[in-house]
């Protein structure tokens, strides 16, 4: 009985509204009263020096208003603050706009930077966003080798409060990029209500259940774990723009195809990344509704070196010539991803197109040509080896590069497939051979040192291949204590060279935001740090 | 029946015990890095390394980490999630869900399976017992979560009878499309078994004894027939209910239902030793209760069965 009048309760609502069933979607659209829902998966965490992944820095992002945002170019430019300057990019000023509030009332001031990033850098709170603070002075005194140790001193030596709108950052050496790392989440402020202690830098445990930020909106409830996580507008927003709806609705899901499915039932507004499944039926099913944007992360096969089988560059670049790239992002990936021939991202200032150059086109000849002259087949074992994780769906494109592989190399090629991600590093770590093996990069602020310092200089925290040149490191270390980020950017350029002579790695892909939305909000556009711009969000009157 | 129980019960203890060992130990040796899981593909900075590998006790023998788990669960403190939660919060949220769903699902089987199994079985050979054999095969088999697809976007999507996902603000009637998904599988089953067992019993000796006592056809099929016929479906349920249980993990993840066994697998892929263990032993005890409600059952359908 029960379910005979639910449905037909809805297929009267769809008769007459032309709307699928359920509740809070009929009555015409008003725009001060619409609440954008947006599909994201639960996070993992809500402080912001301690969330890193995508699904809490989408929220975070509604809750809060960054120092710098960035422009065309990616490069920073002041939102919250009113200036960042530096003489020698070892001091830093930050200058805060007067007038900011949080939500709870509570005045911005610099201490409110500064209690929020010592916290942070606080080592007995694990936070994941930890290694953000490293560059500046004082750290390691809060982050002590031994975890079981009390830390040598508890506030950041290189924070100091000039005013109350004003602070100093001093780093342990200067570095230009300062400034673009200052658009991520971890450099959010917090109230005083966040701390329990906070000489101590203890954080109220409660806090996260119903952050308060400085942003365009404010938690309405609290975080409803696994199902839902309310917003509404905050009147007293001081930034320059003011959002345009009445306030955003995160809906949590397990799975993103399930979002796909709220999506075109009318229960969801905006799915921010969409499957690969769904990539599909996406333009059939939305039209000018499904959107792609540039996003950070690139995809990349790594040479071991400590392999003998790959000490050959011959044999690197051979292997990089077999692989038809335009090939796999057309036919698999639908173009959801884009063909990489370069080191870095687009979505850096300095990026340049092609590279890697003649060693990234898909020349076959070529390719079994220089192969043979490196010894074949047999210089290689017999075979070639691509090691990869099964959690990340990536087994249809490494068979398809082996497939490649194996036709233009004639050299036996098979996928070696690893449990998770964390397994394959822990071989990795044990230099076994596992063969080459896939990895995927996600920047943290838009500087092309992001990629060149982490992945390819020699003492880079995702170094796991082990690739090391003295003339790259010197480099790197030049544009980081550069002058200015033209300066330093020719030095990332001449840096990037050496790893198209060298080939540590095979650049693959880079990734887009794909996204999708329903006709009750337009102007849906996401950013580099794959968040919804919540500002830009208008609903659709028409 | 007192001393049955009792000695019932004991058992459940030491198969309580035996269980969580068992699972933790399997949690133990899968797990190669519940950090590094954690951070996914991110490289971990060694400080929040060190630091959560103490909190932890990542880094302690097997038998010592089992202690610490057994001592907090003793004391009552269930411990906290490798994200920092409570489990008892985790599990206080997500088991009434899960249980709401299981129940429902539950009232679907036996309501339209054991129904349609009697039917089945009076009428043999009929057009109701063809197309129900044809259609329960083909669900059989079918996997669930192919059924679970199929019936959100054809009910869900394109019919827009119900909605794709979990929808609180419906309340029970959000669970009625996942527990029919659900409860397919074990409505075909539990049909199948009616229907056989009726059939068997209506050509039983005490059937034509009634029949030549002039009882009427609708008591020799309700109390007698029925009667004898639902041991064996008793049985199935049974077991069934705790199958379901672990079961909805799949349908929970499909209708985004956050219950508990999308905890289960986020657990699992975590490599959070201590969530799935408490997970995995509730799951034992509710199996462990239900096989005892059905042999107790069991002595009230059939006064020959008795428990010393």
């Amino acid at each position: 009985m029960l379910l005979r009048s639910l449905a037909a309760s809805c297929l009267l609502t769809a008769a007459v509204l032309a709307s699928a069933c359920g509740g809070g979607r009929s009555g015409p659209i008003d725009g001060d009263a619409l609440v954008v829902s947006i599909g994201i998966g639960e996070p993992k965490s809500l402080i912001p020096s301690s969330t890193t992944e995508s699904n809490g820095s989408d929220v975070l992002h509604a809750l809060f208003t960054p120092l710098v945002d960035y422009d065309d170019g990616f490069r920073p430019v002041e939102l919250a603050a009113e200036s960042i300057t530096s003489d020698d990019n070892r001091v830093w000023t930050i200058r805060l706009q007067p007038g900011w509030t949080f939500h709870n009332g509570e005045p911005v001031t610099a201490d409110s930077y500064i209690n929020a990033w010592n916290a942070g850098a606080w080592g007995p709170n694990a936070h994941d966003g930890n290694y953000f603070f490293e560059k500046i002075l004082g750290y390691d005194d809060l982050n002590p080798r031994d975890a079981r140790a009390e830390p040598k001193a508890k506030k950041l030596a290189g924070l100091r409060k000039v005013d109350d709108l004003t602070f100093e950052v001093t780093l342990r050496e200067p570095y230009v990029n300062f400034k673009s790392m200052l658009g991520y989440t971890a450099f959010y402020p917090l109230p005083l209500a966040a701390f329990s202690d906070v000489d101590n830098n203890v954080i109220d445990p409660r806090y996260q259940e119903a952050p308060i930020g400085q942003g365009p909106f404010r938690m309405k409830g609290v975080w409803q774990h696994d199902q839902l996580i309310e917003t509404e507008r905050y009147d007293a927003y001081a930034g320059p723009v003011k959002p345009k709806i009445a306030g955003v609705a995160f809906k949590i899901y397990q799975q993103q195809t399930t979002q796909y499915q709220d999506l075109l039932a009318g229960q969801l507004d905006i799915v921010p990344r969409l499957p690969i499944e769904n990539i599909g039926s996406a333009r059939a099913d939305l039209g000018d509704r499904y959107r792609q944007s540039p996003a950070s992360t690139i995809q990349f096969l790594s040479f071991p070196t400590f392999d003998p089988r790959f000490r050959d560059v011959r044999i690197r670049r051979a292997i990089s010539m077999a692989i038809d790239r335009d090939e796999i992002t057309r036919t698999l990936f639908l173009d959801s991803q884009k063909p990489l021939r370069s080191f870095v991202s687009p979505v850096v200032p300095g990026y340049r197109e092609n590279t890697c150059g003649e060693w990234c086109e898909f020349n076959p000849e070529r390719a079994r040509a220089l192969f043979e002259e490196a010894g074949g087949a047999p210089a290689v074992g017999g075979r070639i080896e691509i090691a990869y994780n099964v959690d990340g769906g990536h087994k249809p494109w490494i068979d398809a590069t082996c497939n490649q592989i194996r036709a233009n190399l004639g050299v036996e090629c098979i996928g070696n497939p690893q449990p998770k991600f964390a397994e394959l590093l822990t071989k990795v770590e044990k230099k076994e051979p596992v063969g080459l093996f896939r990895m995927g990069w996600i920047f943290d602020y838009p500087a092309m040192e992001n990629y060149l310092g982490p992945l390819y200089t020699t003492y880079g925290s995702s170094n796991y291949y082990g690739y090391s040149n003295p003339e790259f490191d010197r480099l790197v270390a030049l544009g980081d204590a550069a002058a200015t980020p033209e300066e330093a950017t020719a030095y990332y350029q001449k840096a990037e060279d050496i790893l198209a002579r060298d080939m540590p790695v095979v650049p693959l892909r880079y990734e887009q935001n794909n996204f999708g939305h329903s006709t009750r909000v337009r102007n849906v556009n996401m950013n580099l740090f794959f968040q919804v711009e919540l500002l830009d969000l208008e609903p659709n009157v028409d | 029946m007192s001393r049955f129980i009792l000695r019932r019960l004991l058992q459940s203890v030491l198969t309580f015990f035996g269980a969580t060992l068992i699972v933790y130990a399997l949690m133990f040796s899968i797990a190669t890095d519940p950090l590094q899981a954690l951070a996914g593909e991110r490289p971990l900075n060694e400080s929040q390394r060190a630091q959560l590998t103490a909190q932890y006790h990542l880094d302690e023998p097997f038998l010592v980490q089992y202690g610490y788990y057994m001592r907090g669960l003793l004391t009552g403190d269930m411990g906290r999630t490798i994200t920092g939660r409570p489990i008892t919060d985790v599990l206080a949220e997500s088991w009434p869900r899960t249980i709401q769903l299981t129940l429902i699902t539950m009232v679907i089987v036996v309501v339209v399976g054991v129904t349609g199994g009697v039917i089945a079985g009076l009428r043999r050979g009929g057009v109701f017992d063809q197309t129900s054999l044809a259609l329960t095969l083909v669900v059989i088999g079918t996997p669930v979560f192919v059924l679970g697809t199929v019936f959100q976007t054809v009910f869900a999507v394109e019919l827009g009878w119900f909605r794709p996902s979990y929808a609180p603000e419906l309340g029970l009637a959000t669970y009625i499309l996942p527990a029919i998904v659900l409860g397919l599988l074990s409505l075909a089953t539990a049909m199948r078994l009616t229907r056989a067992s009726v059939a068997e019993n209506l050509r039983a000796d005490y059937v034509r004894t009634a029949a030549a006592k002039g009882l009427g056809r609708g008591r020799i099929v309700g109390v007698h027939v029925l009667r004898n016929s639902l041991i064996p479906v008793m049985t199935f349920l049974g077991t069934e209910l705790g199958m379901l249980m672990s079961g909805a993990m799949v349908t929970e993840g499909i209708f985004n239902i956050p219950g508990i066994g999308g905890r289960l697998f986020q657990g699992i892929r975590l490599e959070d030793g201590p969530l799935v263990v408490t997970i995995v032993s509730l799951m034992i005890l509710i199996y462990l209760a239900t096989n005892l409600l059905v042999d107790l059952l069991y002595a009230v359908l059939d006064p020959r069965i008795r428990h010393e």
